[in-house]
C-alpha cells in the first residue's frame, strides 16, 4: 500500500517520461513475482497503447491534444491501478488486516479497508447482473441509449447495485461481527507475516524513484 | 401442547417474557416484533423455531447471538440469558465465543475470498495464538468433514459448501450453541441433505443447536423439539414425536411447510396435478410457444454446458425444469431469454425462428433475485414502465398498470420503493412487469427460495394466473412442494441435456422426488 502512494508521488511529481517507464517497469516486475505473468503483461501492455495514443495526439493538431491530455492523465494514473490490481489478486483479507494493524492504523480504517478488497471482484458481477436484468427489460444499453438518456441509464445500473451492496455490506456486518470483529483485543492471523527481502527491495526501489521524480520536479536534477 | 421444560440449570438458552421493538433512525419505534416470548432450550438439544415470514423468528435468533440490540435499535424488554449469562452482560463479542451463527445468504456471509482464511476468521478476531489457530482450523475441518474443501477459492464453491464453511467458520471459536437462521434458503436438496448430516454431527459433539427454518423436512430425525411462532409469541412448542403426527393439512392451515416431504400435496387440487378447467392437454408440438434444438452453449472457452438440448414448451402450461448442479439449467433459462448466445442450435418462438438479440423482452427471466430488475423508485412506477413498452406512454399503461396492481396483491404496496419490499413482495412484482411487458414465454429461476409456506402459495396463484392468461411460464426449481402446488410438468435436465418431459401425475410424484435428490 505504501508503494502505491509512493507510485502517486511520483508519476505526479514530474513531468518525465523516464521515471513513469521506471514505475511501470518496477509494478511488473512486483506482478511477476507475485505469479501473475499474463496480468503484468497486460497491464504494461495497456500503458504501452496509452503512451502511443498520446504521442499521437500530440502530434496532431490542437484538437486532439485536450484528448491527448486527459489520456496522459490516465496514463500517469495506471501505474498506480496496476499496483493496486496487483494487491487486489494475491493480498488475503486476513493478511491485510494484520499488516494494517501492525502499522498502527485504527480497526476502523482497516475494517473498510478489508471490505474494499473483498468487495472488488464481486462488483464486477453485480453490474454484470444488472445489465442482464436491463436487457430482460427491453432498455438494454446501448451508444444510442446512452446519448439520449443519460441519466437514466446511470439511475438504471447504479440503484440496483446500491441497493444489492447495501444489503449485502449489512449481512457481512453481521457475520463478521458475531465472529468478535468488534473485540476490544488485537488480531493475530493465521499466516505467518513478515517483511521479507523481496519486500524491503521493492520499497527501497520506489522511495527512490519518488525522492528522484520530485527532485526532477522541483528543478533539482535536470 | 407444550414439550416438557428443560431443567433450568442445565438450560443452554433461555428467555424470560421478551418483548421487542425495532427503532427507525430517529428513535421511533415500529409495531412489537416479539410480545413476551418465553422459552428454555437444553443443552444438547436441536430446536426448530418455524413460522410465516414477520411471526419474529429472526429476531429471536438475533437475540441469540447479540446482534439485537447491540446492531439493532430498539426497546428491549425481559432478559436473554445464554449458558447461564445474561446476554446483555456478554455483549456480541462475549456471544461470539459462546454461539455460533450462521446466516441464510452464502454469497454475503464471507469476509475472505478463500476458505481457509475464512475458518481462521473468528480466532484471528479473538487473538488466538498462531499455533493455536492453525490447530482448530485443521480440527474444525475435520470434525464437519470438509477438509477437501480448505485452501479453495470460495467463488468456485457451491452454496451447500460455502454453508458448510461458514459453519466451520464458527465451529473453530469453539461455541457451544450454534443459531442458525434459515440455512437452506438457497441450496438445493443434495445440500440440504449435506447440511443435515452436518447438524447431526454437531449434535454428536453435544452442542445446542437452534434452527430457523420454513423448509421442515431436513430436520426430521434431527430436531428434537418443534417451536411454532406468530405474531410474536410461541403459538405451539411440540416434541419431535408429537409434531411427526400433525396431519399435513393441519401444518398447511398453520402457515408452515411439510415435515414428510412425501406429505406435499396441492392446496385444494387434485393431487395429479392436472387442472380439470384446462383445455385439452394434449397438444401437438407446432403450438409449443417456445421450442429448441440442439442447443449447445457454454462460458468463454469452457466446454459446452448446453449440449444438444432440445425441447418444447407449450402455451397455457407451467413446466418445472429439475436437475442437479451444474446439468445446465440456468445456462439454459439465460440462453433461451437471450441473454447468453448459444453456440449452435436453433431456438423458435410460437413457430418463428427468432434469433438471440430477438428473444430478450420476448422471454422474460425473472432472476433469483429480482432486486436486480427493478428500477423504478415506486412499485406502480416500474409497473407503468413495464406496460409502457407494449402500449406507449399514457393512459393506457397507467390503467394496465393499476390493474395489474390489484391482480397481483400489490396495490397496498403502489408508492413504495421496490428495494423495500420482502422477498415475495418482489418476486410478485417482477411476475407482474413481466406480464405487462408483454412477455409470450415466463422464465423464472428459483422464485421461492426462502419463502414461506403462503408467499409460495401466492407464488403458485400468480403463476396460474398468468398461465390462464395464455402465457407459458418455465420455472427452474427445486422446491418439490411448489412444483407439486403449481406444477403442470416436469422437465429433466441432465448432462447439458433435457432427458425427460412428461405431465406431472400421481404415479410419477416419487420419480420427481428422485430426480430432485429425495429418496422417493
Amino acid at each position: 500500500m505504501i508503494c502505491i502512494l509512493l507510485i502517486s508521488l511520483s508519476t505526479f511529481a514530474s513531468a518525465s517520461v523516464a521515471v513513469e517507464l521506471a514505475a511501470v517497469g518496477g509494478c511488473a516486475l512486483a506482478g511477476i513475482w507475485c505469479g501473475r505473468l499474463s496480468s503484468a503483461l497486460r497491464w504494461a501492455a495497456v500503458w504501452a497503447v496509452l503512451f502511443v495514443l498520446c504521442w499521437l495526439c500530440a502530434h496532431s493538431g490542437v484538437v486532439l491534444m485536450a484528448v491527448g491530455a486527459s489520456f496522459a492523465m490516465v496514463r500517469r494514473m495506471l501505474c498506480a491501478f496496476m499496483m493496486a490490481a496487483n494487491m487486489v489478486g494475491t493480498t488475503r483479507t486476513g493478511e491485510l488486516a494484520y499488516s494494517l494493524q501492525r502499522l498502527g492504523l485504527p480497526k476502523r480504517v482497516s475494517a473498510a479497508l478489508c471490505v474494499m478488497l473483498r468487495f472488488a471482484p464481486t462488483l464486477g458481477q453485480e453490474f454484470g447482473a444488472v445489465l442482464d436484468a436491463m436487457k430482460v427489460r427491453g432498455i438494454a444499453l446501448s451508444p444510442a441509449r446512452v446519448l439520449r438518456h443519460p441519466v437514466q441509464v446511470i439511475e438504471n445500473l447504479l440503484v440496483p447495485v446500491v441497493g444489492r451492496v447495501g444489503i449485502v455490506a449489512d449481512e457481512l456486518a453481521n457475520a463478521a461481527a458475531v465472529r468478535g470483529i468488534d473485540a476490544p483485543n488485537r488480531r493475530t492471523s493465521y499466516y505467518e507475516l513478515r517483511i521479507g527481502v523481496v519486500d524491503a527491495l521493492l520499497l527501497v526501489y520506489f522511495v527512490a524513484l519518488a525522492g528522484v521524480s520530485v527532485a526532477l520536479g522541483a528543478g533539482v536534477l535536470a | 401442547m407444550t414439550a416438557p421444560q428443560a431443567p433450568r440449570d442445565g438450560a443452554a438458552v433461555e428467555f424470560h417474557g421478551v418483548a421487542f421493538s425495532y427503532a427507525d433512525a430517529e428513535g421511533n419505534l415500529f409495531e412489537p416484533v416479539l410480545k413476551g416470548v418465553s422459552l428454555s432450550v437444553a443443552r444438547g438439544q436441536c430446536v426448530v423455531v418455524t413460522g410465516c415470514s414477520g411471526c419474529g423468528k429472526t429476531t429471536l435468533m438475533r437475540l441469540v447471538n447479540g446482534l439485537v440490540p447491540q446492531a439493532y435499535d430498539g426497546e428491549l424488554s425481559g432478559t436473554v440469558c445464554v449458558l447461564g449469562q445474561d446476554a446483555a452482560d456478554l455483549g456480541i463479542e462475549g456471544l461470539s465465543l459462546r454461539v455460533g451463527s450462521v446466516f441464510q445468504n452464502p454469497r454475503s456471509q464471507f469476509f475472505n475470498l478463500d476458505t481457509t482464511s475464512e475458518i481462521a476468521f473468528g480466532c484471528e478476531n479473538a487473538g488466538l495464538p498462531h499455533d493455536e489457530i492453525r490447530l482448530r482450523v485443521r480440527s474444525a475441518a475435520a470434525d464437519l468433514g470438509i477438509s477437501h474443501l480448505l485452501d479453495r477459492d470460495i467463488r468456485e464453491l457451491s452454496g451447500g459448501q460455502r454453508q458448510m464453511v461458514a459453519i466451520a467458520s464458527v465451529h473453530a471459536l469453539g461455541p457451544e450453541v450454534f443459531a442458525l437462521d434459515e440455512p437452506t434458503a438457497a441450496l438445493d436438496v443434495a445440500s440440504m441433505r449435506t447440511l443435515a448430516h452436518l447438524v447431526r454431527r454437531l449434535k454428536e459433539l453435544g452442542r445446542t443447536v437452534i434452527v430457523s427454518e420454513h423448509r421442515l423436512w431436513w430436520l426430521r430425525g434431527i430436531a428434537d423439539r418443534v417451536v411454532h411462532m406468530e405474531d410474536g409469541r410461541i403459538a405451539h412448542d411440540w416434541a419431535a414425536a408429537e409434531f411427526e403426527r400433525l396431519p399435513v393439512r393441519e401444518l398447511h392451515r398453520m402457515g408452515l411447510r411439510a415435515w414428510r416431504i412425501e406429505d406435499a400435496c396441492a392446496e385444494g387440487a387434485p393431487t395429479d396435478g392436472q387442472d380439470p378447467s384446462l383445455p385439452c392437454p394434449v397438444r401437438a408440438v407446432s403450438a409449443a410457444a417456445l421450442s429448441f434444438s440442439n442447443l449447445r452453449a457454454g462460458y468463454r472457452r469452457g466446454d459446452d454446458v448446453l449440449r444438444g438440448a432440445a425441447g418444447a414448451f407449450a402455451s397455457r402450461r407451467i413446466a418445472a425444469l429439475v436437475g442437479g448442479n451444474g446439468a445446465g439449467k440456468s445456462t439454459l433459462a439465460r440462453c433461451l431469454a437471450g441473454l447468453h448466445r448459444e453456440r449452435a442450435g436453433q431456438v423458435a418462438l410460437e413457430g418463428r425462428s427468432a434469433p438471440c438479440r430477438k428473444r430478450a423482452g420476448q422471454v422474460f427471466l425473472v432472476m433469483q433475485e429480482p432486486g436486480y430488475q427493478l428500477f423504478a423508485h415506486t412499485a406502480a412506477c416500474e409497473l407503468e414502465a413495464a406496460a409502457a413498452r407494449r402500449l406507449g406512454r399514457g393512459e393506457a399503461a397507467r390503467a394496465a398498470a393499476g390493474e395489474a396492481l390489484d391482480r397481483f396483491g400489490l396495490a397496498h404496496l403502489a408508492e413504495r420503493h421496490p428495494l423495500s419490499l420482502s422477498g415475495g413482495e418482489r418476486q410478485r412484482l417482477a411476475i407482474a412487469a413481466g406480464v405487462l411487458q408483454g412477455a409470450r414465454v415466463l422464465v423464472l429461476d428459483e422464485p421461492t427460495s426462502g419463502l414461506d409456506f403462503g408467499n409460495m402459495q401466492a407464488v403458485a396463484r400468480e403463476l396460474s394466473r398468468v398461465r390462464d392468461d395464455g402465457t407459458c411460464v418455465a420455472v427452474i426449481t427445486h422446491d418439490y412442494e411448489f412444483i407439486v402446488a403449481a406444477c403442470d410438468e416436469v422437465a429433466v435436465m441432465a448432462g447439458g441435456r433435457v432427458s425427460v418431459q412428461e405431465p406431472l401425475a400421481r404415479a410419477n410424484l416419487p420419480a420427481v422426488r428422485r430426480t430432485l435428490g429425495f429418496d422417493g
